[in-house]
């Protein structure tokens, strides 16, 4: 066994000198370095920032009230590719305000074209489904706004006190 | 010893009980879930949701159906199974309501139970985590409440998957191009593209511009249009152009179609709508 193994050597070593004397051959060696891939795998994420509640403080409710200022802001934005968006929707849960006597309706409640920054603002006016409230501009690592702009509308209310409405944001960047 | 119990007691349901005087903030997961599947495959993924700063609230997970309007601004959710090809009956989902203490991280598995007789194509439905309401927030004056949902898609698809597309119209304006596609494969399919005006066959576009990434279902709605701002073509000299549109599916080859486009002619025809 070791004399074959020396044997094999001598014939090696034989065969590389008569390379060597015959002419310059280049040969292709092995790499032979080790190295580790790295792979860090990101997911589309983003992170949102929305209020708990706008207040409309009504004074008189011949007149429409604007809401205080809603600030609405998503960072971080990393989607699959940079042609793809993300889209802020909103609709009322119930089709009217709580509230005994006249209320206000969902479609009493409107938005304007606020000024948002890296999305296109779309505005409308509240009902039951989802109408789109912005779209992020593609490729934009966050968009917001520092106000919304939303507006309730003149009402012959007739009564006073506490008026809620639940407000469905969504957010959605669906796709394949 | 009695009331400092109860004082504890009360601490601890104040802990677990999601308070809502300030806002939300999150950072969601926004993937869909793409699977390639077999019949009888059960397939599990999980998708996550953060909660950041010190609130604290509870969700409700479930699927639904979902496809947008032809122009893509309008999403509509429905009950899972509205669809023919949704994939909602396929997928249980653990948890389905929970609540995230402040800080904590939202874990929803999905699992999908593929029927052992589905036809080909692709399958979808949405996987919508709703933020639930506080019942014992104070109702103040008049106030809209605001709730988050976070929706993300779910596709399934069972081969042969057919991605295939029709260009079935340019529409070229002054200011923008509106192109509309039509889906005559089996599966949804997501495209990117680009148009490009150029003077020549040959010679390099003098006007191009991307479309943003849009998918197009195969149902309710198989058509969808898009459209990309371009600058003013009405400032580009008089003469005949060729308008190329090239659509990415994520194929081994483009989709392409091209149209002549007479400037200022065809232009003033637009802004007539002829």
């Amino acid at each position: 066994m070791r004399i074959n193994k020396i044997l094999s050597l001598s014939v090696a070593a034989l065969a590389l000198a008569t390379m060597a004397g015959a002419a310059d051959v280049e040969v292709t060696l092995p790499d032979t370095g080790q190295s580790s891939t790295l792979t860090a795998t990101v997911t589309e994420q983003a992170t949102v920032n929305v209020p708990a509640a706008i207040s409309f403080a009504v004074s008189d409710v011949s007149l429409s009230t604007d809401a205080s200022a809603t600030a609405i802001t998503v960072s971080g934005i990393v989607l699959d590719t940079v042609t793809k968006q993300l889209k802020i929707s909103i609709k009322a849960a119930t089709g009217s305000f709580t509230g005994s006597g006249t209320t206000y309706s969902a479609g009493d409640v409107s938005w304007g074209t606020s000024t948002w920054t890296g999305a296109t603002a779309t505005p409308g006016t509240l009902t039951t489904s989802f109408q789109t409230l912005a779209t992020c501009t593609a490729g934009v690592t966050g968009c917001d706004t520092t106000d919304a702009l939303f507006s309730l509308a003149a009402q012959p209310v007739t009564t006073s006190g506490a008026k809620t409405l639940t407000l469905n944001y969504k957010f959605e960047s669906i796709g394949t | 010893m009695r009331s400092s119990s109860a004082i504890l007691i009360l601490t601890a349901a104040l802990a677990v009980v999601p308070i809502q005087a300030s806002g939300l903030k999150f950072t969601s997961s926004f993937e869909s879930i793409k699977v390639q599947a077999r019949p009888g495959d059960v397939v599990t993924r999980s998708w996550q949701l953060h909660l950041k700063d010190n609130q604290g609230a509870r969700f409700h997970a479930k699927i639904e159906d979902w496809w947008q309007s032809e122009d893509g601004e309008r999403s509509t959710y429905e009950k899972p199974g509205v669809l023919h090809h949704s994939c909602g009956p396929w997928i249980t989902l653990s948890p389905v309501e929970t609540v995230v203490a402040a800080g904590s991280t939202l874990s929803v598995q999905i699992t999908a139970t593929v029927p052992q007789t589905i036809a080909p194509g692709g399958y979808w439905c949405v996987l919508t985590v709703d933020q639930l309401p506080d019942p014992l927030a104070p109702a103040q004056g008049v106030q809209v409440n605001f709730l988050s949902s976070i929706s993300t898609g779910i596709f399934i698809y069972i081969d042969p998957v057919v991605r295939e597309l029709e260009i079935t119209a340019i529409d070229i304006s002054a200011r923008q191009a509106r192109i509309m596609v039509r889906n005559v494969g089996n599966a949804p399919v997501g495209l990117d593209g680009r148009i490009e005006i150029s003077k020549t066959a040959e010679g390099p576009p003098v006007v191009s511009a991307t479309f943003v990434r849009t998918t197009v279902l195969t149902e309710p709605i198989a058509t969808r249009s898009f459209v990309t701002k371009l600058p003013d073509l009405a400032a580009l000299p008089a003469g005949r152009y060729l308008v190329r549109v090239i659509l990415d599916l994520g194929l081994d080859h483009d989709l392409g179609a091209q149209r002549e486009l007479v400037i200022p002619d065809d232009l003033k025809r637009t802004a007539k709508g002829l």
